[in-house]
């Protein structure tokens, strides 16, 4: 298997962010939107360390999340259906 | 006394009009989200498919946020596996395929100890040996997959696993290489460093 540099590069910036207990895909979906809520004041108290840090450690959910940001920016606070 | 309602009570109780509604919204956060991704046909599907899953999913609602935004990020997950799984056959289709080398047999995937003799000077180097000698077949072939692009759903159908296990195969890789350029003598500030002067 033969990785070009620029994937090794890659590939060492993931292993530096490395955390030894990290949350997988589903429970960053799982908390993902209220995550997204708490953006505006910064989402800084200590609640989303771990869901920072797995968007440090994968694209995809780094993509889905930037997708959603797009979306609520998008329609200013519209409501579905739904419990409020 | 009537005790309120929880958020997973108030998620099940959508009427026929709700559902509707509920859907138009969906629409409205795909086009916004993933614009241009998807023809008004294949939307409809898309739609379709992400209300199932927020009507599915509606019992693992937390009400941690609001359930608008839950429904959004449920749909959005949704819709992205879809695109996800399209980019896949698409390269495969056009000879595209990244992936140069199959993982081999679970059966007989040998696990190396995580410590590796590695030289302690060159970093790119000593990542590479450590690649070769601390992490499994199955592991070599997963970092590679998701280095060049290849989506999660992708190579977990390759690997015959789902994507939480190929998230642990993963982490579990970049836990040994990371105990491997300890053990050479790589600290978490010499990583830093070296990730720094590669990008100049």
């Amino acid at each position: 298997m033969n990785l070009r540099n620029d994937e090794l590069e890659r590939l060492l910036q993931l292993v530096h962010d490395t955390a030894d207990q990290e949350i997988d895909c589903d429970e960053f979906h799982a908390r993902v939107a209220a995550y997204v809520e708490a953006l505006p004041a910064g989402a800084g108290d200590g609640r989303f360390v771990r869901l920072r840090q797995h968007l440090s450690v994968c694209p995809e959910c780094a993509e889905d999340l930037e997708a959603l940001r797009r979306a609520l920016d998008g329609l200013g606070g519209e409501e579905s259906p739904g419990p409020r | 006394m009537t005790e309120s309602p929880t958020p997973q009570d108030s998620a099940r109780d959508l009427g026929s009009d709700d559902l509707v509604r509920l859907g138009d919204y969906l629409r409205r956060v795909l086009v916004r989200a993933l614009p241009g991704r998807f023809s008004s046909t294949d939307l409809d599907d898309v739609v379709q498919e992400a209300l199932a899953r927020v009507l599915a999913g509606r019992s693992s609602f937390r009400g941690e946020s609001r359930f608008s935004t839950w429904a959004a990020s449920v749909a959005i997950r949704s819709a992205q596996t879809e695109l996800r799984r399209r980019r896949s056959r698409e390269d495969r289709t056009r000879g595209l395929e990244a992936l140069d080398f199959e993982p081999g047999p679970a059966i007989e995937d040998r696990t190396p100890e995580p410590v590796a003799i590695l030289e302690g000077e060159d970093l790119l180097g000593d990542l590479r040996e450590a690649i070769r000698s601390c992490l499994s077949d199955r592991q070599r072939f997963a970092i590679m997959a998701e280095l060049r692009g290849i989506p999660t759903v992708t190579i977990a159908e390759r690997l015959g696993t789902n994507q939480n296990a190929l998230y642990k195969l993963v982490h579990d890789a970049r836990k040994r290489l990371k105990a491997a350029l300890v053990a050479a003598g790589h600290d978490e500030d010499s990583i830093s460093a070296g990730i720094r002067r590669n990008e100049r």
